[in-house]
């Protein structure tokens, strides 16, 4: 099965069930279907409306899956693969930056067309990210909080649905994870 | 890394801590941490961080990722054709398309081909001035310029095909290495050559930035996009406001090419040569300098830096080149270079200036620094404050009497002064909130008038150029409260009084920021003199704001008095929501007809009145016969007339599905008026159903702009936004009106959409109970009531609907659409096809309801026939 919205549940239901050659069939076509959001966005007037990050994966994910067969976990599933896409698409052009690291001679640098966000900026991605690396070797349900919550952009309700917590975890998690994080930033 | 359990102990006690108030923690952690002190600052550490501010988390990632992911969508892949081109490679992307290196393969040689978004090349007037100018450009066979091969349109996307040039832009030059002084001015020359012939030949680039600057690998300099900025363009110039939204995409965004814009520019003015000169005088800076003059953390930043703040010095560049370049960088364009040529003259004269260039040569990186030039003069900073220059010229020159430094001091404050005041009187009002006209006549006969008058002014100022007018519609009457609400400067007030024959109309502007009174005028006038009073208000209220009135704004439309008093009392009653209040208002229009057969503005009246009385759905939509036929006789007596074109361009779209046609003449209507909210509405409706979601997004956006409190334009706005912002905007869009049954049916549709069928149901039922002739909220009635398995409810709906379609017309659509929801398919192909034999406007919503209520017959391939000769 391929990009039929069938497919992306069954491989849904799959990668769930411990089918890691589904995630690498699955990527792929969330991408596709992100990289379509995206041009919608950039094509949008520049409104003032915040972007809701969890609304568009939502579209996504209904747009790929069949509505009928969904149940939550696979919606859970859909928005960890989104995130986990985000985060390495992010973090893989800050990483192009060449970027030197926090106070080390980090400068500001113009707004160039090329540039989709500061030096500075990606500095502080790729660094997130290495906290995050880190984070997740000893507490990987902080680092998969993160992870949904900044890269995915849900909520806490919506984390907590995900993950099967309860909001009050999620958000109390959420509180240390952030700290965690500064810490192993700051070193 | 930190040990596991380490880490686990840590996060243990710092939680429970958090869990805590403020004050119990310390002695909580110290307590727990007993006496291990690097455990106790581990936590600690931890805590303090709690609560700080952090902004990367706060920013939405997918905002950051969105450009990334649509940066490198290339259109087009190696092997594509288009026209007799073959696309090689994609050499890059920017605001305004994608270049593609391509191979002409008539002509066999390499060609840069430029896809231009179809988003700037819809409007066909907009497209023709842009072409024009390309070609004017290209003709020029300008050594400096890029040669347009060919300007053409395959399958209606736009492509541009010049010569490629091996090489790099400047921008990817600067950001490799800086330019020395010598190459700097190499390249300034010719970037100032192809402007100066651009210039005489009556050209604008409008857009001069590094990124459009090419440098070939022989030393050649060629300025690429000359007229492409006639494309992004505003018909007129743009206020402020506008100015600021066409560029702002979002903080932490790229702001393109905001950073080179000359201060007319960011304002939102005309532009002439001297922009360009300002310009080119930011990229000479940043050549210099290494980073821009301007800079901000957003949009708005930049703006108000480019309009407001010198740039710093260039310190250690030799005194002539810092002249040169703070001169073409003067915020009045009166006091930059002039002309092109002159900035030329002084670059050649400096580039042959042989100290310079050899002084530059030695530079290798580009910087200068004191030293090299300790043997010249390496002046001052002509560009630092005032005072500080004045000091340092007079230190330098100690031979000068303290009473010459005295006069030049007063001499500087009172340019200071001018400055300050022209600064202000340029931007004293370009936006006026209009409350409604009082009648203090106590004479109900005039209230058409008062309202009337208001209606027709609006209209009137709305033509004006560079402003823009709100109307008031709440019920606040300080003007500060007023302005702030619609963000608008000035607000305008009237009262109607009655003396016998007479009548005396009192108006008032006032600074919403200061509540000064700008402006205020009695007009005693006889009801037979209308027509003048209008032009002499209009007239004064031009001058106060400094503004030009055109033949738009003057134009009377009719010369009988009598004629213009049923106008607007027929406008008024027309633009009412039931049909007996239209039904008069046609009527009184008719009326005005009689009195002056020309009035082509009264036959537009009636076409629009003609067509709210067939959109009630409660009229055959044979009405919109009667509307197109006064919309072609509004057209046949005055075929610039704005309304007309409109009127009949919903018709032609709604009732005969000429699609194209109807596209044409919203066109033409937005290009005679730009600011007719009523159009943008209209076309956005078009749009939206014709299946440009985006595109239609924009006008109900600019509808909205212009009306910001209109009821129709919010709902419109608030269900072309996705998620729980959507339906935020649409809780305040009822709030503006709580009884508009459209506000709540169109909640429904969005509840409906978000599977809240609870939710879909309240507002149906609502809508109703507002407007119960209409059926129009039954079908998403019966919809929210399907989805919730309450199917017998559902069928009552049809019952009702039947029964109701017994004694009166109703929509052959909506007994369609109810009938497909309920299962009913050869029902609902009946009654659809019902509504084809009759062209009812409901069928133009097939193609956008396709995948919703029509989803379980969207394979029919009698589903897609009607589809097909609706003309989707």
């Amino acid at each position: 099965m391929e990009a039929a919205p069938d497919g992306v549940t069954q491989l849904l239901i799959n990668w769930r069930n411990g089918d890691k050659a589904a995630l690498d069939q699955l990527t792929p076509l969330v991408y596709e279907e992100l990289r379509r959001l995206a041009r919608g966005f950039m094509r949008k007037e520049r409104s003032n409306h915040t972007l809701q990050t969890s609304a568009l994966i939502n579209e996504a994910y209904l747009k790929l899956a069949d509505q009928d067969e969904t149940n939550w976990q696979n919606r859970a599933h859909f928005f960890a693969v989104a995130a986990q896409i985000m985060r390495h698409i992010l973090v893989d052009h800050a990483r192009s930056y060449g970027y030197e690291k926090r106070g080390a001679g980090a400068q500001r640098v113009g707004l160039d067309d090329a540039q989709v966000f500061s030096k500075e900026r990606a500095g502080e991605l790729v660094a997130l990210d290495e906290a995050l690396t880190n984070l997740a070797t000893v507490d990987p349900r902080k680092s998969r909080i993160v992870e949904l919550r900044f890269f995915g952009g849900l909520n806490i309700d919506e984390t907590a649905e995900v993950m099967e917590l309860s909001p009050t975890t999620v958000q109390r998690e959420w509180r240390a994870a952030k700290g965690w994080l500064q810490r192993f930033i700051k070193g | 890394m930190i040990d596991i359990d380490r880490y686990r102990r840590i996060d243990e006690i710092f939680q429970a801590a958090l869990e805590l108030e403020p004050r119990e923690r310390t002695s909580y952690i110290s307590e727990a941490c007993s006496g291990d002190a690097a455990l106790l600052k581990e936590v600690e550490y931890l805590l303090a961080s709690d609560g700080q501010q952090w902004e990367l988390i706060g920013t939405p990632a997918f905002e950051m990722v969105a450009p990334l992911l649509a940066k490198d969508q290339p259109a087009l892949e190696a092997g594509d054709s288009i026209g007799h081109y073959q696309v090689v490679s994609l050499l890059g992307a920017g605001g305004m398309g994608q270049v593609y290196l391509a191979e002409d393969a008539k002509l066999r040689r390499k060609v840069a081909l430029k896809l231009l978004p179809a988003s700037y090349t819809r409007d066909e007037s907009r497209l023709r001035r842009f072409q024009q100018e390309a070609r004017a450009a290209s003709a020029l066979n300008h050594p400096n310029i890029l040669t347009i091969h060919e300007l053409g349109e395959v399958n209606g996307e736009q492509f541009i095909a010049t010569e490629f040039v091996e090489g790099e832009t400047l921008r990817e030059r600067l950001n490799r290495a800086p330019l020395n002084l010598a190459e700097t001015l190499d390249v300034a020359v010719q970037i100032a050559g192809a402007l100066a012939a651009a210039h005489k030949a009556g050209i604008v680039h409008r857009d001069i930035k590094p990124e459009n600057i090419m440098l070939r690998h022989d030393g050649y300099v060629k300025v690429l996009d000359f007229g492409l900025a006639k494309l992004t363009e505003q018909q007129e110039p743009a206020t402020q406001t506008r100015a600021t939204e066409n560029v702002d995409i979002s903080s932490g965004l790229v702001m393109g090419t905001v950073k080179y814009m000359s201060p007319e520019q960011a304002g939102g003015r005309q532009v002439d040569p001297r922009s360009d000169i300002f310009s080119f005088g930011v990229v000479l800076y940043e050549m210099i300098a290494g980073r821009p003059p301007f800079e901000g953390e957003n949009s708005n930043e930049l703006i108000s830096t480019i309009l407001k703040k010198e740039p710093s010095p260039l310190t250690e560049v030799p005194e002539e080149t810092q002249r040169l370049i703070s001169r073409a960088l003067r915020k009045k364009k009166e006091d930059r270079y002039q002309t092109i040529e002159e900035l030329l003259a002084d670059l050649k004269s400096l580039k042959e200036d042989k100290t310079v260039t050899n002084v530059g040569a030695q530079h290798q990186r580009g910087r200068w620094t004191g030293s090299a030039f300790s043997t010249r003069k390496v002046a001052a900073i002509s560009t630092a404050t005032t005072i500080e220059y004045v000091i340092r010229e007079i230190k330098r020159h100690k031979t000068r009497t303290a009473l010459g430094f005295v006069t030049l001091v007063i001499l500087l404050g009172a340019i200071g002064y001018l400055g300050y005041r022209y600064f202000f009187s340029r931007r004293l009002i370009d936006s006026i909130a209009v409350m409604p006209f009082v009648n203090e006549s106590g004479d109900p006969e005039l209230q058409y008038l008062s309202d009337g008058m208001t209606e027709d002014l609006i209209t009137s100022l709305r033509k004006i150029p560079g402003s823009s007018v709100f109307r008031y519609k709440g019920k606040n009457t300080d003007a500060t409260t007023i302005g702030k609400e619609l963000n608008a400067q000035a607000v305008l007030s009237g009262r109607i009084v009655k003396y016998g024959e007479d009548f005396r109309l009192h108006v008032e502007l006032v600074d919403a920021r200061t509540r000064n009174l700008v402006f205020e005028k009695s007009y005693n006038r006889k009801l037979s003199n209308l027509i003048a009073l209008k032009q002499e208000f209009t007239g004064d209220l031009a001058r106060t704001l400094r503004v030009k009135l055109g033949a738009d704004q003057q134009k009377k439309y009719t010369e009988s008095d009598t004629a213009y008093q049923l106008y607007l009392k027929g406008l008024i009653e027309s633009r009412k929501l039931t049909p007996p209040e239209i039904n008069r208002g046609i009527e009184d229009l008719q009326q005005a007809i009689n009195n002056d057969p020309s009035y082509a503005l009264a036959y537009a009246a009636i076409a629009r009145a003609h067509i709210s009385l067939a959109m009630g759905g409660e009229a055959h939509p044979s009405e919109f016969e009667k509307a197109k036929s006064a919309a072609l006789k509004a057209i046949e007596i005055d075929d610039s007339l704005a309304e007309g074109h409109s009127a009949l361009a919903y018709t032609i779209f709604v009732y005969n599905w000429r699609f194209a046609e109807a596209e044409k003449e919203f066109t033409r209507a937005l290009e005679l008026d730009p600011n007719s909210c009523d159009t943008h509405r209209q076309y956005a409706d078009f749009l939206g159903k014709t299946g440009h979601r985006e595109e239609s997004r924009v006008h109900q956006k600019r509808a909205l702009e212009i009306e910001p409190m209109e009821p129709w334009y919010n709902v419109a706005v608030a269900n072309g936004t996705d998620g729980d912002a959507g339906l935020e905007r649409m809780r305040s869009a009822i709030a503006l009106d709580p009884k508009f049954y459209f506000a709540h049916m169109m909640a429904g549709v969005m509840y409906n959409a978000r599977k809240m069928y609870p939710e879909a149901i309240e507002e149906e039922r609502l809508a109703k109970t507002l407007s119960p002739t209409q059926t129009y909220s039954d079908v998403f009635l019966v919809n929210a009531l399907i989805n919730t398995g309450k199917r017998d409810e559902a069928r009552a709906i049809l019952d009702e609907v039947l029964t109701l379609s017994k004694s009166r017309f109703v929509r052959p659509y909506h007994i369609a659409s109810i009938y497909n929801l309920l299962g009913d398919k050869e029902q609902a192909l009946a009654w659809l096809e019902k509504g084809y034999q009759i062209h009812d406007p409901g069928l133009t919503l097939l193609k956008l309801q396709s995948s919703t209520i029509w989803k379980s017959l969207q394979d029919d391939p009698r589903f897609q026939d009607i589809l097909h000769r609706v003309g989707f």
